[in-house]
């Protein structure tokens, strides 16, 4: 196992590489630069915000230049928040995010399984009809209707929670940006568990289990409840990277500061540093959680050996 | 701008007698009888977040409101952009109104304690002017012409050689290379805010951050968080602060119209703002607490006049004509906009835009010319004009853009493609030239005229526009006591050679609660400052 870690680490030095080149290319390759404005700058000062921030060097050179500063840790100064580093930026902004993205994918992973094996249990039953006609409600309603309905709900009609902000991540301002983005998790993990334990439950190894007279129960969390989760967890893997690193409607929406908002702003402001940033962290979660969903395989699936 | 030509102006020299300047200074003004709330706080949508609190970096709206309440300059803006006196008591002028002499009041303090002087003046200036600054607003300087302003901003000079001095802690004196009338105005703005030298040197680009910064407006700032919430409380070292009531004031950063209305719906907000076509409901909810004022800009059209077809007056002029504003306005952006045309907008300050000829036509008559000058250029249903109308993506463009597209297809054989880019793809695709007509937007920087007429007054813009006669009068302008002659025969040269098309002139929309008073809603440039604001007992 730890020789599997070594060799993934080792494997993701030229991803990093590779995933840095192509962003800093395809990001120089945009028309229109940060500091671009609609009325212009006098030359002079022009030349010099770019001396300070090294645009005025060949492409190459700024790449070298931003590698050497990222293998010390510094994700070089935002163009956009010019009072501002990327780090000073994207750390505080990450933990928002993780923990709104922490908390839905927990109340998502609790609830969608639970939804999907009561559904798949009672397959065909009017339960099952009952939680997948939900379900399919969850899905089709995106984040951006989900957020503003749950606002005029129990902001503006009953005016329980407030409609906005962090505070710190105080609960009451937790509950409808994790509520508004757990909805649509809550719906995928059901129909996805449902689906797979609907598979399962008709394999052999249960049918033998059945026929041995074992008790339900065991059968279920023994022996199926395994296998099931085999499709889950490969959905829930990157689907993790994606939530904890935020989105951009809840951020918007919501005004909580998490980072989705500086992966739109960044590229819409030609902000290189941070979407340089940006880029370069999420790379480092997709890798480090794809390696974490390759043990866990190994976990619950016999069949896997690293 | 050629400044030492406009020091000779003796004409003005002695037409402008010196003068000196104190009214009446800023405070809450609270009407007798208000009952007041027992807690102050104001909790406003600031719009966006801002680039940067340093005053002489900051670039646009959302960072100039917060600056205003963090720091204040020489003078400050009325409601009604009046100039009103700030940490300058008032000013005196030299008899040829080219050597400003502002007096400092000796109890304006830092929030560390430290008295502002002339030298913290001296410093924010040249530090605005230093390239090695990098301040975006640099020629801001350069506009009235401070000595030396333009040679260091190219690089020819040092920045001690900038035209101000302290000539004691409270005496400032500002050299122009001629006299400008709307100086004094213009020192209310951001990038002449003073700055804490110490501070400033000692933390580089984080000294605004909350730990660092040091401020001499009426507030402090006590928590940033990015994107989300800016917390300012009362800065107890401002000279006026017996006079300021709110004791914290949260901006919050929304970018999203429909997340400020929920937000102020669900009473977080004591300002906010609403996403413009729900007016009509919303009137019918809260009416009395949408306000819409008109604002400081202009919405036109640029044409590419290098380019052909819009190398061809006739044909710049009958795009603009076969224009129906009103329905624009009317029907479209329907906020209380006004049709335009002229550049300048009406509520300019000392100046009366007089309307072009094609202003009083009806909408028929300007079709009809409209129709005729395209046929005169060569233009027919067998050979109709063919262009792309460019615009930043956004929705309230596009609308306008599909209007007018029909209105110059049904008024004339004109087959308009519409070409959407975002935002910073349009500007590089502008400022190349790549473009035959753009959607264009300007807000004033600075309450008088030349703000908007200075956009073609030299040969630098986007739509490659020169035209000596229109250079010059806005060069003799800056001299004179009351440029209006040049002002309204600089509207006319637009009107004859049409290189914009002015479409119409914006509005603010805001919503503000009844409890709210004091806040300037109503100010030309969006300007205000909490340290007048109060909040009403329910």
């Amino acid at each position: 196992m730890l020789n599997f870690i070594f060799r993934r680490f080792l494997q993701a030095i030229p991803t990093l590489l590779v995933l840095t080149i192509l962003t800093f290319a395809l990001m120089y390759m945009a028309p229109g630069s940060p500091f671009l404005t609609e009325k212009g700058m006098p030359d002079e000062v022009l030349a010099n915000i770019n001396a300070k921030y090294h645009l005025d060097l060949p492409v190459w050179e700024q790449y070298l230049i931003y590698l050497g500063n990222l293998l010390q840790g510094d994700l070089g100064p935002s163009f956009r928040y010019l009072d501002f580093s990327v780090n000073d930026l994207v750390w505080p902004s990450l933990a928002v995010s993780a923990t709104i993205g922490g908390w839905s994918l927990l109340i998502a992973v609790i609830l969608g399984i639970t939804m999907g094996m009561v559904a798949a249990l009672h397959h065909n039953k009017w339960l099952d009809y009952t939680l997948m006609t939900t379900a399919m409600a969850g899905i089709v309603l995106p984040t951006f209707v989900m957020a503003p309905l749950l606002v005029l709900l129990l902001s503006y009609k009953v005016k329980w929670l407030p409609a906005g902000g962090w505070h710190n991540g105080d609960w009451q301002y937790l509950v409808l940006p994790v509520f508004a983005m757990a909805t649509h998790l809550i719906a995928q993990i059901a129909r996805i568990t449902r689906g797979s334990l609907i598979e399962v439950m008709s394999s052999n190894f249960i049918r033998t289990a059945q026929a041995k007279g074992l008790p339900y129960r065991t059968i279920i969390l023994r022996h199926a409840f395994k296998p099931m989760m085999l499709p889950v967890v490969s959905y829930l893997g990157p689907l993790f990277v994606g939530v904890l690193t935020g989105s951009v409607i809840i951020d918007v929406f919501f005004g909580t500061g998490g980072i989705g908002q500086h992966f739109v702003n960044g590229a819409i402001n030609r902000d290189y540093s941070m979407v340089m940033g940006v880029t370069v962290l999420v790379g480092v979660m997709y890798i480090a959680f794809n390696a974490v969903t390759d043990i866990i395989y190994a976990y619950i699936d016999p069949k896997i050996r690293y | 701008m050629n400044k030492t030509k406009l020091l000779q102006s003796m004409l003005l020299a002695s037409a402008v007698a010196a003068t000196s300047f104190a009214p009446q200074v800023l405070a809450a003004n609270v009407p007798a009888g208000t009952q007041l709330a027992d807690v102050q706080e104001f909790v406003r949508d600031n719009g966006a977040e801002p680039g940067s609190l340093d005053p002489q970096k900051i670039e646009g709206v959302p960072g100039a409101n917060l600056a205003r309440d963090l720091f204040e300059g020489l003078m400050n803006q009325g409601r009604n952009g009046e100039e009103l006196p700030g940490v300058a008591t008032g000013y005196t002028t030299n008899d040829d109104n080219t050597v400003y002499t502002f007096n400092l009041r000796d109890n304006a303090k830092w929030s560390n304690g430290d008295t502002v002087t002339a030298h913290d003046f001296v410093f924010a200036w040249q530090r605005a002017v230093d390239p090695a600054t990098g301040s975006p607003y640099s020629w801001f300087i350069e506009i009235p012409g401070i000595t030396n302003a333009s040679a260091i901003i190219a690089g020819d000079k040092d920045s001690s050689e900038l035209g101000v001095r302290a000539v004691d802690d409270f005496t400032f004196e500002v050299s122009l290379d001629g006299p400008v009338a709307f100086f004094a105005k213009m020192v209310a703005h951001t990038t002449m805010f003073p700055v804490h030298q110490a501070t400033v040197e000692a933390h580089g680009d984080s000294w605004t951050k909350p730990a660092n910064i040091v401020t001499n407006g009426a507030y402090s700032l006590s928590e940033w968080r990015v994107n989300e919430r800016m917390v300012m409380t009362r800065n107890t070292n401002y000279w006026n602060d017996a006079e300021t009531i709110i004791n914290k004031v949260t901006h919050l950063p929304i970018e999203a119209a429909s997340a400020s209305l929920a937000r102020y719906r669900s009473g977080e907000l004591d300002v906010g703002s609403f996403p413009t076509e729900q007016i009509k409901p919303l009137r019918a909810e809260m009416g009395d607490e949408i306000y819409i004022t008109p604002k400081l800009c202009t919405y036109y059209y640029i044409m590419n006049v290098e380019k052909a077809p819009f190398n061809d007056v006739r044909v710049r002029k009958a795009l603009s004509y076969a224009i129906d504003r009103d329905i624009i306005t009317e029907h479209i952006t329907a906020t209380g906009q006004l049709p335009a045309y002229a550049l300048t907008p009406d509520i300019i300050h000392n100046f009366s835009p007089k309307a072009p000829a094609y202003a009083s036509m009806t909408q028929a008559e300007r079709n009809e010319a409209a129709a005729a000058l395209l046929a005169e250029a060569g233009y027919s249903d067998s050979n109709p004009l063919e262009m792309n109308l460019l615009y930043n993506t956004s929705e309230g463009h596009k609308k306008i853009a599909i209007a007018i597209s029909q209105m110059w297809k049904q008024a004339m054989p004109v087959s308009t493609t519409l070409e959407n880019q975002e935002w910073k793809t349009y500007l590089s695709t502008r400022n190349e030239g790549n473009f035959s007509i753009a959607r264009a937007g300007w807000c004033g920087d600075y309450n008088e005229a030349s703000t908007f007429l200075d956009l073609l007054g030299s040969g630098d813009n986007d739509g490659n526009y020169v035209n000596q006669e229109y250079i010059d009068l806005m060069k003799s302008a800056k001299t004179m006591a009351d440029p209006s002659a040049n002002y309204n025969r600089a509207e006319e040269i637009l009107a004859e050679e049409m290189p914009i098309i002015p479409i119409y002139q914006y509005t603010g929309v805001k919503l503000i609660k009844p409890r709210v008073g004091g806040f300037a809603y109503d100010n030309p440039e969006g300007n205000f400052y909490t340290r007048d604001v109060f909040i009403k007992a329910d």
